[in-house]
């Protein structure tokens, strides 16, 4: 039995090996965790998609818990993604929600609002992505959710989902807005 | 007129920076910003194509990040202060040089565990099977192989000594310890290419020939791009190739009609090739639209020193200087070509 011992070490680094290999099939190789979750949100001051003589800046959300939703006309899953979008701003009036247009055209853009439909209470204009890579976006769409303290709570790569709203974002949206009101 | 294609070719070079910023990628750019671009680029992961490097990457996110990059470098700073900033934005995941750090330990110090663990292993299982006393057969292992070596064994030990055995097997290990690791190394001598470890000889730069080939080919299958095109007749010229220029101007034509730039462009592809006439006419049209444009007078006074009509071109180049920033590069240059002219007016 002493003897058995020795062949079951090979057999024991296998498993080891199959477990981590078999955890790693079930991970998406293209998510990229962010460094910016706890973070400050990157500052900016774009002007806005429908009004370019207007801007928009972070700052100007202080106190409240907001999105950040990447998003452009060119994009595919944005279009999967959109629905949702209005959806959410139906049932979350107290939520802004904000459109940064990642290296669009301005006009592409409004048509594609008109179109689709604005769940943005505004959007802003992102022509070169500078404020992109600022946020560290690589996949558009992307979300982020921004609390009261100007501080990025949770990001999300890719279309978010009804069951995605419904499980991780909304309940975070209700944790962080008891903290505005103890 | 062979003279006045690279006359023409370095004054094009020397205003586009000034004159094209803002479009399509500069061809000529610093060397020494590229080179450390690349340096950087080389060791970061685009996140768009996981596989590949920044530098390597074509993806238009990488395009973006070396462009950031490249404004690093040209603002001042250091090497580190840029890895930092698109670790501060992407996380260590865009390095493909990990740094060493709680997260990371598994990585950096599993391959090492594991080979101790193993070469422990093998220590305490060559021992173990030294100690054991082989002439007594084995009936658990069985088959023909097993008892051929269980004799060859036997054979061996019957002219060596009892007490001399598990030395035998510190013998095996020792020459497996040897022989491993040399066997690794002249295999990698034979077949493997040592100088790419250097990264200056691992990637030579690209061939620009063929980056325009290339270019060429993708504009042959999908020609609604006038900025393509535009693109590769600047290309072109910049090789020296002012007939292809010129071709891949004539896809775009009306633009070119439009746009002083371009005209000033084809016109100097037109000029470099021979075609005197042909430059003559289009800037003679441009300036009877009224162009002010600085690279279409200086092709103007160009034509005039050609035929050599010093005064007319030093006139033109006059007006060109007056467009241009004192004491800048292309405003030196003017001067020089005024001073040569002058001199031909003697």
């Amino acid at each position: 039995m002493k003897r058995m011992g020795w062949f079951l070490i090979p057999l024991l680094v296998f498993a080891v090996l199959v477990f981590f290999l078999a955890r790693g099939l079930t991970k998406d190789p293209k998510y990229v965790p962010s460094p910016l979750v706890g973070k400050p949100a990157p500052t900016f001051n774009l002007p806005q998609l429908h009004d370019p003589k207007q801007t928009f800046a972070p700052e100007d959300l202080k106190g409240r818990v907001w999105l950040l939703n990447v998003w452009a006309s060119w994009c595919v899953s944005c279009r999967e993604e959109h629905p949702v979008l209005v959806g959410f701003a139906r049932t979350h009036g107290d939520i802004p929600l904000i459109g940064l247009d990642y290296k669009d055209q301005r006009n592409d853009a409004i048509a594609w609002l008109k179109k689709h439909g604005d769940p943005y209470v505004l959007s802003v204009f992102d022509a070169d992505g500078r404020v992109g890579i600022d946020y560290g976006v690589y996949g558009v769409p992307e979300t982020y959710v921004i609390d009261q303290a100007g501080v990025i709570r949770y990001k999300h790569v890719g279309p978010l989902t009804p069951e995605l709203v419904k499980s991780v974002i909304d309940p975070m949206l209700t944790e962080l807005q008891k903290g505005l009101r103890p | 007129m062979t003279w006045f294609r690279p006359f023409i070719v370095a004054w094009v070079l020397a205003v586009s920076t000034m004159t094209w910023a803002g479009e399509a990628q500069p061809l000529a750019q610093d060397p020494v910003v590229e080179k450390r671009l690349n340096s950087i680029s080389e060791n970061l992961r685009c996140l768009v194509c996981q596989n590949e490097s920044l530098a390597g990457s074509r993806a238009d996110l990488a395009e973006d990040l070396r462009r950031e990059v490249r404004n690093l470098i040209l603002t001042g700073k250091s090497d580190k202060e840029i890895i930092d900033f698109l670790v501060a934005r992407y996380g260590d995941y865009v390095l493909y040089d990990p740094p060493f750090k709680a997260t990371t330990l598994l990585l950096w110090v599993g391959p090492f565990a594991l080979l101790v663990g193993s070469l422990g292993g093998l220590i305490l299982f060559l021992r173990r099977r030294a100690r054991q006393s082989p002439p007594i057969a084995d009936t658990s292992t069985g088959g023909e192989m097993a008892d051929e070596m269980d004799e060859t064994e036997a054979a061996l030990d019957s002219n060596t000594l009892n007490h001399a055995q598990p030395r035998r097997g510190r013998w095996l290990l020792w020459l497996l310890l040897l022989l491993i690791p040399l066997g690794a190394v002249s295999v990698y001598l034979k077949v493997g290419k040592p100088a790419a470890m250097n990264p200056d000889v691992a990637r030579p730069t690209p061939d620009p020939e063929v980056m325009v080939a290339r270019l060429q080919a993708k504009m042959d299958a999908n020609p609604d791009n006038p900025q393509g095109w535009m693109l590769l007749g600047r290309a072109y010229m910049v090789l020296n190739r002012p007939q292809e220029a010129i071709k891949a101007y004539d896809h775009i034509l009306p633009e070119v009609k439009k746009d002083p730039q371009l005209t000033a462009a084809y016109a100097e592809a037109l000029a470099a090739s021979g075609n005197m006439a042909g430059a003559q006419l289009w800037i003679d049209n441009a300036l009877k639209r009224g162009s002010k444009d600085p690279q279409i007078i200086f092709l103007a006074g160009g034509l005039a020193f050609a035929q050599g009509d010093n005064a007319k071109a030093i006139r033109y180049w006059n007006d060109v200087l007056k467009q241009l920033p004192a004491g800048s590069e292309e405003a030196r240059f003017v001067q020089e070509n005024i001073a040569e002219a002058k001199a031909r007016q003697k």
